[in-house]
């Protein structure tokens, strides 16, 4: 076990400190240690949102946060905001819309109705159902749920924003530069950013084989200068390894084709913690920013080790959960393509085939690219994820098409096929069969194809 | 005198029992007063996160608990091997149940831990109570168990045993067989449910000075003390249970307390301290009964003029290890085995299986969800054989007053299904879009719609009403602080969020014109309330709800007459239920009115398959109902868009494995329940259809919603593919296995 570690934010606007296990989820410090019980425990595991607070104005699922990433922050549960009068009008809304039943689900969806409104104080009805898509209620089908956020915009308007935490104590576990990390990592401590994989994880071993669990060494990328930048240059994205994924989603600079994989993660509340380095280290196989990296030629920048590293992401990722990070190593940022070219002759596809339509895990997913000039594909790309231990991307399937005439690509279709068939070795599990991703996949595989060669539009 | 909101215009109306109505608003010309939506009492504490659920409680000196489940199908324990524990720390099993290792639910089968066998992946075999949770947990993963592997049934296909064999023979189906001029023959089959309330499984036991105190998150309080009686061998007055804030429930709160209630309370006993279990959510999934799988076969006899003429239907349903509650589903399943439709000579056989897997328990509908997805997807199938629309088949069949249910009981009030049909036809364009999608399969967009028809037999079957539940409320009028009278709902039908704190509140208070802030209902505590009997069955507004009107009416009359309640002396009213004369039941031959009143309902489903990716979209949404006079609005409303979501979460995304008896979904990440995205509005209308014996003509409205949805929506896909699809839940994997 670790020494203690004391960590001091602002919780419903008092100052508090809990001398607490870096690793302790947000969730417990709140329910167990702060005794505020309004915020619910559903599932721990980031699926549910009865846990969702408000981490410097942010949605976030408390039970997927480990306490040494909310030193400094401010902290926002239910039992604080029922304390506004921002509270009041969403929570009227809910019991005059006939939206609360059972209840347990409710604080969640009033935190999230209370982030939705807060940026978009005029959400459609397509606008609400994502904003929400992350708190489940079993009670009610949603229908009077999405009637009281409409009757609350009606009545709302957010005054002032919620206060940003400052830092106060720096502690060793919540290192400010890179070298800070490296000696954290040199002593056997893990790396922390959103927690949305670690956490969850973590938390369900603790459950059910403490044993497998291992120490409880971790510390926060979180507050290291400069990882929490993102910026365009040199035709490249570069993403710092602490920046959110709703972050790269707004940042103007994201491709479509990556903003598209990365709204297709998780939640509005895990997508407000998790980070791309975090997604990328997890390397799961079903990863859903994948197929768009490997196709905008990411490359992974690591620091530590015998020295400062950029690694092109097909080598970086090894297999299911393994990569070329050594242990004393740390993913600083990552960079990749913005692909050129003007509107009409860039076209982009990203399909996920999840287990639902919101916050699902990919069965498969699939991400191509490719340029229409003068009845010419050019520059033709497509990855596939789910399907094989990494991320399937075949040049010599791409050089195939690339060069053919739109008119009579079909000619290539069965070869380019075969190759492909070759490389999908899919697996049975819990979610989907070896089959269906094996068909599904090559019917995809065929259908972009086929679009390269009809149409000029992006399909998407 | 009593404070009165209520005009005497009204009051003269209500009084000759004659309903009044009242718009609502310009869409809704046709409601009864009480219909009216109210704010629920309990929205703002739940919004405000002040509610308390038993996981919120703690009390000085309590212990927490965690369960070793067996991590086998079916096997003899040889030995189970405990390492030294720390101090305070104790090891809680079979042996520490003075009465009897065994809950009461229904049968007394189910241990609340395992003795020389585990008959199932998951079976408790002992808990560990002590002052951290995780040291507990972490011994539970330092003990282990030597097995000896026995043969294991996981799925009814395999399963030779079977707790029930039941037969029902309506008319005469041998005949008619031989009559038939067309036989057809067709499966069907449902797969397990969770039923995924948002707030998992918790208890809290304490045993102060040798009386037992169980507080947690459960729907039954009876239930859960007669089965603590039973097995700690105590006796009444040596047992309380408590309900908590219940954070839904959907009949997995039904069965399942009765066991953690077991699994707490011998620790408690045992450790002479407060002991606390909520499960977390993967042994809550792992540990608890889900809706019970069916196999349903029916064979249809068709004669030369293309009448239906007879069904044999063979319907197997798969209880898992223990008996517990399963005949009772099996009843529920086999009365009403074709559904909504009137089928003059049927042979029913129904069986409930033996398989290694957690006993499979109550959940909303409670079977008959697996018989009418068989009963309507087999009308689907036959319209289809003859070559004719399945809404013009169905409609030929539907019941009507006067026809004879399986049971060869009466369906005495009028069912207005016309009507019924003629609102889902305006609001969804049934036919028309049937007409447009029924050509065109699997071509893009890849459309379909589907209609379904149920019904639902309130409160409990046969005479169980006046047999076994005996239900007995109470009312209390007490003297306020002002000079108002607060009148006191005794019941011990709990609120679990369905809105029964409202809505029975409402029935009081309509009755005795009193505002609603008069009328009080407490969580159901036994020492406080008579037993009205489980918070199941759709009762609790058609039973006890009516036991309550004719309560305040008594209570109204005794206070209008003299008997006003004085500081300290409260005016008690009681009473029991009485079956009305003229439903009759044989329980032993199955004979008569299996349910004195049934709800009725028509769902339409619009669905789009994606082609390449056969991913399912439901686009529309609609349902009409007849419950008889809505409580509330809003209430009611709610719980006919949570049951359609649950019915289509069954047909389309909830799939739950059994992989050599272990769930494979075992988080919601894995089994997935609807999210916002997944449905469109569900929308839903009532017709107005008073039932006699109701309380202001209210009937059974819970389980409803939760029957017709998944057939609708797998005749919806069956249109859209151009393939009958006879199995739910209909996953992209079955149908690209289906359609390749
Ligand atoms: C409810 C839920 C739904 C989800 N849905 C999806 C989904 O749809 N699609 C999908 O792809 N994923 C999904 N995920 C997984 C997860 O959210 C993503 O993988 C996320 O991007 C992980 O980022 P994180 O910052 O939270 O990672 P963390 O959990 O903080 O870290 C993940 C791993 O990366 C390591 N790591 C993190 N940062 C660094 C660094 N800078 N250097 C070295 N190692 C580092 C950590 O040590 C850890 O091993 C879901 C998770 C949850 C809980
Ligand atoms: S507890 Fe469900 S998302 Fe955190
Ligand atoms: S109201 Fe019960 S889960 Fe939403």
């Amino acid at each position: 076990m670790n020494s203690p570690f004391t960590v001091n934010f602002e919780l419903d606007g008092r100052s508090v400190s809990f001398e607490t296990r870096p690793d302790r989820r947000l969730l417990d410090l709140i329910r167990e240690d702060a005794r505020i019980t309004g915020v619910r425990e559903g599932r721990g595991e980031g699926e549910c949102g009865a846990c969702c607070v408000l981490i410097n104005g942010k949605l976030i699922n408390s039970c997927c946060v480990p306490a040494v990433n909310v030193h400094g922050c401010s902290v926002t549960t239910i039992e604080g905001f029922a304390e506004t009068e921002e509270f009041t009008l969403i929570s009227d809304a809910y019991a005059e819309a006939g939206a609360v039943q059972c209840g347990f689900c409710t604080p969640g969806f009033i935190m999230a109705t209370a982030a939705l409104l807060k940026e978009n104080p005029t959400p459609t009805d397509e606008e609400i159902r994502t904003g929400l898509s992350g708190v489940l209620c079993r009670c009610t089908g949603y229908t009077m749920i999405i009637e009281a956020v409409m009757l609350a915009t009606k009545k709302l308007r957010f005054g002032q924003q919620p206060s940003v935490g400052t830092v106060i104590n720096r502690d060793t576990l919540i290192p400010q530069t890179i070298e800070g990390a490296i000696k954290l990592l040199r002593d056997g401590y893990r790396p922390v950013a959103g927690g949305t994989d670690l956490i969850v994880r973590r938390h369900a071993l603790l459950k059910s084989n403490p044993k497998l669990a291992g120490p409880d060494k971790l510390f926060s990328c979180r507050q290291i200068t400069g990882t929490d930048k993102i910026y365009s240059g040199n035709g490249r994205l570069i993403v710092g390894c602490t920046v959110s994924l709703t972050d790269i989603i707004v940042f103007p600079g994201c491709p479509p084709l990556l903003r598209e994989a990365l709204s297709s993660i998780a939640t509005p509340g895990i997508r407000n913690a998790a980070t791309l380095a975090g997604n990328i280290c997890n390397a799961s196989p079903a990863a859903d920013s994948l197929p768009a990296l490997y196709l905008l030629n990411a490359k992974i920048r690591t620091s530590g080790g015998s020295g400062a590293r950029e690694i092109p992401i097909e080598d970086f990722i090894t297999g299911p959960g393994r990569t070329l990070l050594k242990p004393d190593e740390l993913v600083t940022s990552i960079s990749c393509e913005i692909p050129t070219g003007s509107a009409d002759n860039h076209c982009w596809i990203f399909k996920k085939v999840g287990t639902r339509a919101a916050n699902a895990l990919s069965k498969l997913n699939i991400a191509a690219m490719w340029q229409n000039e003068a009845n010419t594909v050019s520059n033709f790309r497509l990855a596939i994820g789910a399907c094989a231990p990494t991320v399937i991307r075949s040049i010599e399937a791409e050089q195939l098409i690339i060069g053919s005439k739109t008119t009579d690509i079909e000619k290539y279709l069965p070869e380019c096929l075969a190759v492909y068939s070759k490389l999908i070795r899919p697996i049975n599990d819990q979610r989907s069969t070896a089959a269906y991703r094996k068909n599904t996949a090559l019917k995809l595989i065929d259908y972009i194809i086929k679009t390269a060669g009809n149409n000029k539009d992006n399909p998407s | 005198m009593v404070h009165n909101e209520i005009s005497e215009d009204s009051r003269r109306l209500d009084r000759n029992n004659i309903f009044f109505k009242v718009p609502l608003n310009p869409e809704e010309t046709d409601v009864h007063k009480i219909s009216k939506a109210v704010v629920r009492d309990d929205a703002a504490d739940k919004s405000s996160g002040k509610a308390k659920y038993v996981s919120d409680l703690s009390f000085p000196g309590m212990l927490h608990m965690a369960i070793k489940p067996a991590d086998i199908q079916h096997a003899h324990i040889l030995n189970i091997d405990i390492p030294k524990l720390p101090e305070n720390y104790t090891v809680i099993n079979g042996e520490d149940f003075k009465g009897q290792n065994r809950a009461t639910i229904i049968a007394e089968d189910w241990p609340f831990f395992a003795e020389d066998k585990v008959l199932y992946y998951g079976q408790p075999l002992l808990a560990v109570a002590g002052p951290e949770l995780e040291i507990c947990e972490k011994l539970c993963s330092e003990i282990t168990a030597k097995y000896e592997t026995l043969p294991a049934v996981s799925v009814i296909d395999e399963a030779q045993e079977f707790f029930n064999d039941f037969h029902i023979v309506k008319g005469y189906p041998e005949k008619a067989f031989k009559k038939a001029a067309l036989i057809f023959d067709n499966s069907y089959r449902t797969g397990m449910q969770e039923q995924a309330y948002m707030e998992p499984q918790g208890m809290i036991a304490d045993f102060p000075d040798g009386s037992l105190m169980v507080r947690g998150s459960l729907q039954c309080p009876y239930y859960v003390k007669n089965s603590l009686m039973n097995a700690l061998a105590l006796d009444a007055d040596h047992v309380r249970v408590i309900q908590t804030v219940t954070g839904g429930a959907f009949g997995g709160k039904e069965d399942f307390p009765s066991i953690l209630a077991g699994q707490a309370a011998a620790a408690a006993v045992k450790t002479g301290h407060p002991v606390k279990i909520v499960l977390d959510r993967r042994l809550d999934m792992q540990l608890t009964p889900k809706r019970h799988p069916s196999v349903i076969d029916i064979r249809t006899a068709i004669d030369e003029e293309g009448h239906i003429i007879a069904m044999d239907i063979d319907c197997r349903i798969d209880a898992g290890a223990y008996q517990t509650l399963s005949e009772v589903v099996l009843e529920r399943a086999i009365f009403i085995c074709t559904g909504a439709y009137n089928i003059m000579n049927v042979h029913v056989r129904g069986r409930t299986m033996k398989t290694n897997h957690i006993p499979s328990g109550a959940f909303r509908g409670f079977g008959g969800p697996q018989a009418h997805f068989a009963a309507d997807m087999n009308m689907h199938f036959l319209a289809n054989k003859l070559g004719i629309p399945p809404l013009e088949l169905k409609k030929k069949y539907l019941y009507q007053q006067g026809d004879h249910s399986i049971t060869s009981g009466t369906f005495r009030d009028e069912i207005k299904f016309d009507e019924m049909i003629e609102k889902i036809e305006e609001a969804s364009e049934y036919s028309r879009k049937w007409e447009e999608y029924n050509s065109k399969a699997m071509s893009k967009p890849c459309r379909g719609i589907g209609i379904s028809f149920a019904a639902h037999g309130g409160a409990f079957t046969g005479s169980g009403e006046q047999d076994i539940i005996k239900s007995l409320v109470r009312l209390s009028a007490e003297r306020s602080e002002s000079e108002h009278y607060i009148v006191r709902i005794l019941v011990s039908n709990v609120e679990m969020g369905q809105g029964a704190s409202t809505t029975l509140r409402k029935i009081v208070a309509e009755t005795m014109y009193l505002p609603l802030g008069q009328i009080v209902f407490n969580r159901s505590d036994t020492d406080e309330v008579p037993d009205s009997g489980p918070t199941v069955a759709s009762r609790t507004i058609m039973i006890v709800g009516k036991l309550l009107h004719d309560a305040a009416k008594e209570l109204l009359e005794r206070i209008n007459s003299g008997h006003v309640p004085q500081n300290g002396k409260p005016v008690d009213v009681e009473k029991r239920y009485v079956h009305p004369q003229e439903f009759e039941w044989d329980e032993s031959t199955f004979t008569g009115d299996a349910y004195p009143a049934y709800s009725w309902s028509t769902n339409v489903i619009e669905v789009e398959v994606d082609p390449l990716t056969y991913e399912t979209k439901v686009i529309g949404s609609w349902a009409v109902y007849d419950v008889g006079t809505l409580i509330d609005l809003n209430i009611v409303k709610g719980q006919m868009q949570g049951g359609t979501a649950q019915s289509l979460g069954s047909a389309s995304l909830e799939k739950m494995e059994m992989i050599n008896g272990r769930p494979a979904q075992l988080s919601f990440t894995d089994y997935t329940i609807p999210t916002t995205l997944d449905f469109p509005d569900l929308q839903c209308q009532f017709i107005d259809n008073p039932y006699r014996y109701g309380p202001f003509g209210a009937k059974s409205a819970g389980e409803l919603p939760n029957i017709g949805p998944a057939a609708a929506f797998t005749a919806a896909i069956s249109q859209a593919t151009g393939t009958i699809i006879t199995e739910i839940p209909v996953t992209p994997e079955k149908l690209d296995a289906e359609l390749r």
